[in-house]
């Protein structure tokens, strides 16, 4: 899948979790840009994210992703 | 060897001196003979468990990267033709696999913790509740440092079969890791791939003058904190805390309050003093407080205070119940039902449920640490987020905007008052004390005469110096929460003295040595307090 497919994808879904349709997340969005995006929500949102590629983030993925940039990067490596 | 002797400063600099002496390939065995020596003064025979214990993950490490490193071959050669099931079943054995060697770290650290720490409150609570003569482990002395230096050596095996660090090559170094002697105490909580890259690392190190300034400038201020600030106005809150029955309405808020400022001046000057001899040594320590009584809720109170220990739960306990088969069902069935808010909230708060009364048991056995730094925690941030909208409301009816000083003062107000209460049952011996002593706090009239009463005492833990210097710490404890206020606006007070004239400096080191060597607690006949996070 292409970086750009899968940025499209992840924008419906951090849509979806932070209930806001303006959203749109880049490269370097970090949880600090976007509201609600705090150590409890991660989670969620990593549950969400694992549905919607059907792919399962390990647990060193989960705590040591530092942007959205990485986040694919990790979900290139799953798929 | 206790941290406001003068061996420890001979240690310290002996110990500083060989670091610098030494090549720089050889420095990290100064630091673990230093390590060595330091726990010994305190109890031989712990060496030998840690020593145990370090030595077990050190040899679970490396199999776990070993079975790592297979997966990672074998998906190398094969990535092109396996199916992705294919892929996901190989991933999911190396990891099963690679658990059993966590688990075996977990039993151990945590069994012997439990051991030391927490069985013998359970055999007395069975022999009291059952009349059985269970072994209550008496004469089992706590390790120093094991509630440390345990959670730190099962977050670098997690994080090896995590692929987040490498497992290390040397057993000497997973027990210097384990040991080092800055940490050993009462944290911070260091994570491998921070802190051993700083102790083992070969490139040369120099220490210029200013650098060795700004470094004893932070000791001081941590001496300061520890035997000017806590060691006396400590007496206050043992005196009120020890007496409780004596003392009524504002008499019993003077000692919570005292208290307050004890527990943080304390803690936060015990960091200070070994994040300031790390930089004298080109290491830096993680940074554990950041002014947390400037937080606008408890939530970031705690991520304000004690960060390492929220961290490392957040990373080794919180996330991984969250993310349990378990719980991601749970959210999502409550989800379909309840909604995706409720259904959400209501696995997250049963994570924090665990995660709470965790960090409560883990600051001691008894159910007073369990309630206060635990439940009661748990309770506060429940309740907060919940009735955040009615808060919002209120706000906007008082005109409070979002981030205006008067709501930040209240806000402020508010935290501190809320972790004055529930510090009271940390304090306590028990929990019935704790609460007959907020029963205290709520009688008699309001009088000045409830706060003389405190100092008008004949009690032996208030003695007549100790009067005499009253006027003197309550200066002290100005320039403590000036300098807080300074730091939460991004003021560096140090480097700023440092760029001040050289009147202006000697006026500053010779009113800490002045202050130190005059109102510090110290000396043979004054009754010098251990850190109180030293028993944890």
């Amino acid at each position: 899948m292409e970086r750009a497919e899968i940025f499209e994808k992840l924008n419906e879904v951090f849509r979806d979790v932070f209930d806001d349709e303006s959203i749109t997340v880049g490269e370097d969005t970090t949880a600090k840009d976007v509201e609600g995006w705090d150590s409890l929500r991660h989670i969620t949102l990593l549950a969400a994210i694992e549905d919607e590629f059907d792919i399962e983030f390990s647990m060193g993925q989960t705590v040591s992703m530092k942007n959205v940039g990485e986040m694919v990067d990790f979900i290139q490596e799953e798929l | 060897m206790s941290l406001t002797s003068f061996y420890f400063l001979f240690f310290v600099l002996c110990t500083v001196l060989l670091y610098y002496v030494v090549p720089a390939k050889y420095k990290w065995t100064v630091l673990l003979a230093a390590s060595v020596v330091f726990y010994i003064s305190y109890s031989v025979a712990g060496i030998f468990i840690l020593t145990a214990t370090a030595l077990i993950t050190y040899f679970s490490a490396l199999r776990i990267e070993k079975i790592g490193d297979g997966y990672q071959s074998w998906l190398a050669e094969n990535k092109q033709d396996a199916s992705k099931e294919e892929r996901k079943a190989r991933k999911k054995a190396s990891q099963s696999h690679q658990r059993r060697y966590v688990a075996l770290v977990v039993t151990v650290s945590i069994g012997l913790l439990f051991l030391f720490k927490y069985y013998g409150y359970f055999a007395s609570g069975i022999n009291r509740a059952f009349s059985t003569h269970l072994w209550t482990a008496e004469n089992l002395l706590l390790p120093l440092g094991i509630s440390f230096y345990s959670l730190q050596l099962i977050g670098y095996v997690v994080d090896v079969s995590r692929g987040l660090t490498k497992a290390e090559k040397n057993p000497l170094k997973v027990i210097l890791y384990g040991s080092f002697f800055l940490s050993i105490m009462q944290g911070p909580f260091n994570r491998y791939n921070h802190l051993m890259p700083q102790l083992c690392g070969e490139e040369r190190k120099r220490l210029s003058f200013y650098k060795f300034k700004l470094a004893v400038l932070k000791i001081s201020w941590g001496y300061i904190k520890k035997m000017c600030i806590a060691d006396q106005i400590g007496c206050i809150a043992r005196e009120v805390f020890s007496n409780y029955a004596k003392y009524s309405g504002l008499g019993i808020a003077l000692g919570m309050a005292a208290f307050a400022v004890q527990l943080y001046a304390d803690f936060s000057g015990y960091m200070d003093i070994i994040s300031g001899i790390g930089e004298l040594m080109g290491i830096e320590m993680p940074q554990n407080f950041r002014q947390p009584f400037f937080s606008s809720n408890i939530s970031e109170f705690w991520r304000k205070w004690h960060i390492t220990l929220g961290a490392w739960l957040k990373d080794y306990i919180f996330y991984p119940i969250l993310k349990s088969k378990v719980f991601l069902h749970m959210n999502k069935s409550l989800s379909k039902t309840l909604g995706k808010k409720t259904g959400e909230r209501i696995p997250t708060y049963l994570g924090m449920l665990i995660l709470w009364t965790l960090i409560g048991a883990w600051h001691g056995a008894g159910f007073n640490y369990v309630f206060s730094v635990g439940l009661l925690q748990f309770i506060y941030i429940v309740l907060g987020e919940i009735t955040t909208p009615l808060t919002n409301r209120l706000n906007n009816a008082l005109r409070l905007k979002k981030g205006s000083l008067p709501l930040r003062i209240i806000q402020s107000v508010r935290c501190t008052l809320l972790m004055m209460f529930a510090w009271v049952f940390f304090n306590s011996p028990t929990f019935t004390d704790g609460a007959h002593m907020l029963g205290r706090l709520f009688s008699g009239k309001p009088s000045l005469g409830q706060i003389t009463a405190v100092f008008n005492t004949d009690s032996e833990v208030l003695t007549g110096s100790m009067k005499a210097w009253l006027p003197y710490l309550f200066l002290c404890v100005l320039v403590l929460f000036v300098a807080d206020l300074l730091h939460e606006k991004g003021v560096f007070i140090r480097e700023k003295i440092e760029k001040k004239p050289y009147v202006f400096r000697m006026l500053v080191y010779l009113a800490i040595i002045f202050t130190i060597i005059v109102f510090g607690a110290y000396g043979e006949k004054v009754n010098v307090n251990d850190f109180i996070y030293f028993d944890f």
